[in-house]
């Protein structure tokens, strides 16, 4: 695991190695390879199973639920193997003297560099977005279905069974395929430029974590094929129900695995990124929120994912190796699934937020052309999310039986959540007080954001309050407040992102009326769509159900109505995108006037970021202060005494 | 698209902390992989103590004693890395080459019998919680030492090669950063697994 | 209200700053450097502090009320499986019964357990909401104050039949209740037809199942109307398949149904009530045609 930046002997041969011919084709590492290799790996796993179960006497010998099983570790690992992310440490493994650097595997020259591996982040991360987009419009088409379904009530569509797949694959993706890897994609992109370093501290384990994550969403919509349908436990998947359902389960407890994997791969990247690579001056408390936010969402990953790895082994075990984690018959302790559960998955909330805050940090203070309310009272407020975020797991639980005496402190902690936050929106809101504000699109997208995320925290307030929480628990007041966080929160922020880096990352101006177009679209769809969920929810509509009591009809009828106007708002987006992309005016270094280092190179910028490693000499965010600098670039030597002493912190 | 650019490469990354990349970057994997322990520690809790499971259900038994010698093994190897990794430093290629290969043959000494232990044990995952606690800790950890040595093999082979120097010496540290941790995870399980 | 009045200060602020801090289109000047200020910054913390504190106390005081069940009430027990609830009552010779009576006025004390999967129990009404986990006893308090019926409904995701995992609660004044738990209790001991139809309401097979002697309508499971062809189909005489389907429903499954839906624990219903029950099924399928 060497950075591009050590290999520096090298540096003269930037053209890639001479295409391979013939027969050499199959071997070297591309989409020729993948095939085969997949059939190599299938025969691996499908072989050490039989062989196993031979040895042992269990019959039969050839079950198909233990080899799908398996083969979803192989087929995938088969994959990467046959794309050629390995082929480095392969090489470094045997032994063999490592191939000069010769960057042919960095930065794109054409589409095509898109569909290899390529180490480059700003590559990577248009890899990440487009990826996530797609699986975002999936899982969108699937909350269309769940939406026709509860359009009446009683059964118009689908049967049972194929309901519950539906949401549950629509909540696995949005949250594992799209709303994660999203942030991952756009701060990939990003923090690199915004540090002043060439590239990520780890680039090839980059392309590795870019590469599981399209098998991970494949493996979940590929659930939808196998016998017994798709997984259809929700995307919590509890047990012991999920120990007893078709083959599907499985797609899930593997998808979440790769999905898993590419996030704790990525957020140590960004988190060895962040501590070894900033560019002389910039200390912490001179790093863009958006990288504070990423820092603070990594150091969650990192500690909190690997619980629901666990989680998701058992419930494997216990299927295919007949263990007993959770079934009190033979000792196992159902509950236990829960909590292991919820301890990732709490975080995750916030690890499916803080990216957003940080971006919206970024777009409002620089759309307001002011600095930044409270800046390090903003990063502080950060880390106690993520000091807090660890103790309030059992919010979840208040209803389901565990320990009483739990209720009344995970209550207090999971309120107090709401005093750094409330610091974060009220020093938002202070940032736009007395603002030059340009109401381009991403700024709409983010002060939708504030607007809806305070209406989704304050219902989670309500959740928060056990008394109440135990009259709504699993009502659509639930879905109500995860749609306003998910979806007003954090889908709003990615918006924003993706409009706010767009110039950064295609070289061109997305269409601002359309832009604009989509906000309003959106915004009005998505509180017609989920805002009515609050009043059912309280009156007595549970959630995960095709078929409900019809006094609820009326009020379905309309959500339905205003969720398929919700989701043709995307169409406008798509179609802004891609007609942006190719046709979209030139936009310029610095489209927006902003101070972070990414709007000081070209858009897009050139393949090693940065000519010479920049100088930060101050805050990023000196709106309004006459002669301020963010940093120093190219040679324009600052004046003296504008450089400070550099402190390593 | 900026074409003076490729023609000088990348510009040197500056170095905004002490740590080196790499170690930070192992030191992060194995914070994660404490917290999948910690995971596995949740379910042997909530089985031990949670649903009261009597630990070992009887009629089973641990075989505490050979653990304890594959223990030592294992601890011993720690000690071998650490030697393997010191020669190196002073440019010894024979220490290095010697405490690695001795490294990875206790490690293997220790799987191997780890495996045996699981053939003469007499009970089976599916019997009880308290036989599944038992495999999926000690095969979780087992799956470590499978890492280790993998990590292990190719610092000996690329030893053996004379790939390594007092200068460059990551190939070797970080493995041995890995199989330190391995090593102390194990400590751990033994003593909740078998002696508590 | 507190929340109420939270977000009409941000959305006040918001809409303000649109309308008020609006750039022309061309303007390129910025705003002021305001950096912060210390004074504000405290009191955003301070007041949410004060506020989520005071939200906590009086949660901790509702819910410590909630639990209480006081020193005389009701025992039910209820059971859930997939996907259906049986409720007993100990205080009544354990008389069971597939949907939940309760007499006005007095707490009950609901002690639930679950054969299966984990379920919840919940009476929108009441407001009160409970899991039932397998290997577990959860309990809940609840006081019915109104005459009704209520659905009681399975808010955990419990499988595919997770949606019809539904039933009733009748809250009855409390002399109608003793009159209906002397009824049920004449009518398991009465003649079998009586018996065999009491069995078959009381454990919750009419919310799968259609049956028009016992006025069932439910369509998760086979019409049992329709009992003597899938018996020729199957080729067992009518009142041994009849038998064999609810001691153990997956030896045979119906064309067109899913295996593992119905519950397997019927077995376990007393002789004299199992017997009644395949008598009871066995004529009224017979005459219903
Ligand atoms: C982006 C994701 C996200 C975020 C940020 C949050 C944020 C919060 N959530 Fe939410 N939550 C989910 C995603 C999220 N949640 C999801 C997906 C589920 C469902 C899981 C499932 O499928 O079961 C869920 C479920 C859920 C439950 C369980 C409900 C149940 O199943 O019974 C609870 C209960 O406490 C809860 C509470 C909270 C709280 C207190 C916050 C707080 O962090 C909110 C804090 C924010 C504010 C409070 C607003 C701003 C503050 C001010 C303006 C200051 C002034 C405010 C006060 C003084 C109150 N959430
Ligand atoms: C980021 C997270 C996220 C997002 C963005 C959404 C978006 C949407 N969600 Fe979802 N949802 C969840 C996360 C999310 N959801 C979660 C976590 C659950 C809980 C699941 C559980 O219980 O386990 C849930 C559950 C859930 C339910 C409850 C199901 C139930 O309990 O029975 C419903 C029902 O209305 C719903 C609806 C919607 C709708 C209408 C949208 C809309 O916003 C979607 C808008 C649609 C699109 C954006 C797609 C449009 C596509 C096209 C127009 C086609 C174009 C296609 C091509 C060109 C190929 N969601
Ligand atoms: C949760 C739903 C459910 C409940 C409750 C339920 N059943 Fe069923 N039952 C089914 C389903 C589904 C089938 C078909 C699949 C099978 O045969 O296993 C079935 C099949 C049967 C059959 C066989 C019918 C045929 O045509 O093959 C009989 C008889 C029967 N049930 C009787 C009962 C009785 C008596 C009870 C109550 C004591 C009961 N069921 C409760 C769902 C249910
Ligand atoms: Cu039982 Cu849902
Ligand atoms: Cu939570």
């Amino acid at each position: 695991m060497t950075t591009v930046t050590h290999e520096h002997e090298h540096v003269d041969e930037h053209a890639a190695p001479p295409a391979p011919t013939g027969w050499r084709r199959l071997t070297a590492p591309g989409w020729l390879r993948v095939p085969w290799m997949i059939v190599v790996f299938f025969g691996i796993g499908a072989g050490i199973t039989v062989l196993v179960r031979w040895l042992e006497g269990w019959h039969p010998i050839w079950k198909g639920s233990i080899i799908t099983t398996v083969e979803l570790t192989t087929v995938p690992l088969g994959f990467l193997a046959g794309i050629g992310t390995f082929d480095y440490w392969v090489r470094y493994a045997t032994g063999a003297p490592t191939a000069p650097e010769d960057h042919s595997g960095h930065g794109a020259r054409s589409w095509r560099d898109y569909f290899r591996v390529n180490t480059d982040h700003k590559v990577i991360g248009v890899q990440y977005l487009v990826t996530t987009i797609f699986f975002f419009l999936a899982a969108g088409m699937l909350a269309m279905f769940v939406r026709a379904e509860l359009a009446k009530p009683g059964m118009q569509f689908f049967d049972n069974q194929t309901y519950n797949g539906l949401f549950s694959v629509h909540a696995s993706l949005m949250i594992f395929l799209f709303v994660i890897p999203a942030f991952a994609g756009l701060a990939n992109f990003v923090v690199p430029l915004m540090l002043g370093a060439p590239d990520m501290a780890f680039p090839r384990l980059n392309a590795l974590s870019y590469w599981l994550l399209p098998m991970a969403g494949f493996m979940m919509l590929g659930s939808f094929l196998v016998p017994g349908g798709a997984f259809a436990t929700g995307w919590t998947s509890y047990a012991p129900l999920a120990v007893h359902q078709p083959l599907g389960q499985v797609f899930f407890n593997m998808g979440v695995q790769w999905a898993g994997a590419s996030s704790i791969m990525t957020a140590l990247n960004f988190l060895v990124t962040i501590i070894t690579m900033r560019a002389p001056g910039m200390t912490f408390w001179r790093m863009p929120l958006l990288v504070w936010a990423n820092f603070t969402t990594s150091l969650l990953v990192v500690i909190a994912t690997p619980f629901i790895a666990g989680s998701q082994f058992f419930v494997m075990f216990d299927r295919v190796m007949h263990t007993h984690f959770f079934d009190p018959g033979h000792g196992g302790y159902p509950l236990a699934y829960q909590h292991i559960f919820w301890f990732y998955s709490h975080p995750a909330v916030y690890i499916m937020m803080l990216p957003g805050f940080g971006i919206a940090s970024e777009v409002i203070s620089v759309m307001s052309r002011k600095p930044i309310f409270g800046y390090r009272l903003m990063a502080l407020s950060l880390l106690a999310i993520l000091v807090l975020g660890f103790s309030v797991w059992a919010h979840h639980m208040f209803v389901s039986g565990m320990a009483p005496w739990l209720r009344v402190p995970m209550m207090a902690t999971t309120l107090l959540i709401a005093v750094p936050t409330g610091i974060k929106v009220f020093s938002w809101l202070a940032t736009m007080w007395e603002g030059r504000i340009n109401f381009s699109t991403p700024m709409l997208f983010a002060v939708g954001f504030v607007s809806m995320f305070v209406i989704g925290g304050l219902s989670g307030i309500y959740l928060g309050a056990v008394p109440i929480d135990i009259h709504v628990s699993d009502t659509a007041f639930v879905v109500a407040h995860i749609h306003y966080v998910l979806f007003g929160g954090s889908l709003f922020t990615i918006f924003a992102g993706i409009y706010y880096w767009f110039p950064k990352m295609t070289g061109r101006m997305y269409n601002e009326r359309l832009g604009k177009l989509h906000f309003w679209l959106t915004f009005v769809g998505f509180n017609l769509t989920f805002f009515p969920m609050h009043l059912i929810g309280v009156q007595g509509m549970p959630r995960r159900v095709a078929d409900y009591a019809p006094r609820f009809a009326d009020w379905n009828l309309f959500i339905s109505i205003a969720s398929f106007g919700l989701g043709a708002s995307t169409v406008v987006f798509l179609y802004n995108m891609i007609w942006s992309w190719r046709f979209g005016p030139p936009a310029g270094g610095n489209p927006w006037r902003a101070l972070t280092l990414e709007w000081q190179v070209t858009s897009p910028p050139p393949i090693f970021n940065f000519d010479e490693i920049p100088q930060v000499v101050g805050s990023p965010y000196e709106y309004g202060v006459p002669g301020a600098r963010h940093a120093v670039l190219n040679g324009d030597r600052a004046e003296v005494g504008e450089l400070e002493e550099v402190r390593r912190t | 698209m900026a074409v003076h650019v490729e023609a000088h490469g990348p510009p040197l990354a500056h170095r905004s902390s002490r740590v080196d990349a790499s170690i930070l970057g192992i030191f992060l994997f194995i914070a994660s992989e404490v917290m999948l322990f910690g995971a596995f520690f949740t379910a042997y809790f909530f089985v031990r103590v949670a649903a009261g499971t009597p630990w070992p259900t009887p009629p089973f038994h641990l075989p505490v004693f050979v653990a304890g010698v594959n223990t030592m093994i294992l601890v011993t190897s720690s000690f071998t890395m650490h030697w393997a990794l010191q020669s190196i430093k002073r440019d010894n290629h024979a220490g290095l080459q010697a405490g690695l290969l001795l490294t990875f043959l206790m490690g293997l000494t220790f799987l191997l019998t780890q495996i045996l232990e699981y053939s003469r044990i007499g009970f089976a995952p599916k019997d009880g919680a308290f036989a599944t606690v038992f495999y999926c800790l000690t095969g979780l950890h087992g799956a470590h030492v499978a890492v280790g040595l993998m990590l292990l093999g190719a610092a000996t082979i690329r030893a053996f090669r004379g790939h390594y120097s007092s200068e460059a010496h990551h190939g070797v540290e970080i493995p041995g950063i890995y199989w330190h941790f391995v090593d102390v995870m194990w400590i751990v399980v033994y003593s909740t697994v078998y002696i508590l | 209200m507190i929340c109420v009045a939270i977000f009409a200060v941000v959305a006040a602020v918001i809409a303000y700053s649109i309308w008020k801090f609006r750039a022309p289109p061309d303007d390129e000047s910025d705003g002021p450097p305001i950096h912060g200020h210390t004074g504000l910054e405290i009191t955003w913390t301070a007041i949410p502090t004060a506020l989520v504190v005071a939200i906590a106390i009086v949660s901790a005081i509702v819910l410590a009320k909630n639990g209480d069940a006081g020193s005389n009430p009701l025992h039910v027990d209820v059971t859930a499986q997939q996907f259906a609830w049986s409720f007993s009552y100990p205080g009544h010779a354990n008389l069971t019964s597939g949907d939940l009576r309760l007499p006005l006025g007095r707490k009950v004390e609901l002690k639930l357990r679950s054969l299966d999967v984990i379920h919840s129990f919940w009476v929108p009404e009441f407001g009160q909401k409970q899991d039932t986990v397998p290997g577990l006893t959860t309990k809940l308090v609840i006081t019915p104050d109104r005459v009704g019926t209520y659905p009681v409904i399975c808010t955990e995701l419990c499988g595919l039949g997770h949606a019809v995992m539904r039933t009733s609660a009748i809250v009855m004044p409390a002399a109608a209740f003793e009159a209906w738990v002397n009824k049920q209790g004449k009518a398991l001991a009465g003649p079998a037809g009586q018996a065999g139809k009491t069995v078959f309401v009381n454990n919750g097979c009419n919310s799968c199942h259609t049956l028009k002697a016992a006025g069932a309508t439910a369509k998760i499971g086979p019409d049992l109307d329709k009992l003597p062809a899938e018996a020729k189909g199957a080729g067992k005489p009518l009142d041994a398949f009849v038998h064999e389907s609810i001691v153990n429903p997956n030896a045979y499954v119906a064309p067109g149904f899913p295996k593992n839906v119905m519950p397997q624990t019927f077995s376990q219903l007393p002789k004299s009530q199992l017997d009644a029950l395949v008598r009871y099924l066995v004529s009224s399928s017979r005459s219903g045609r």
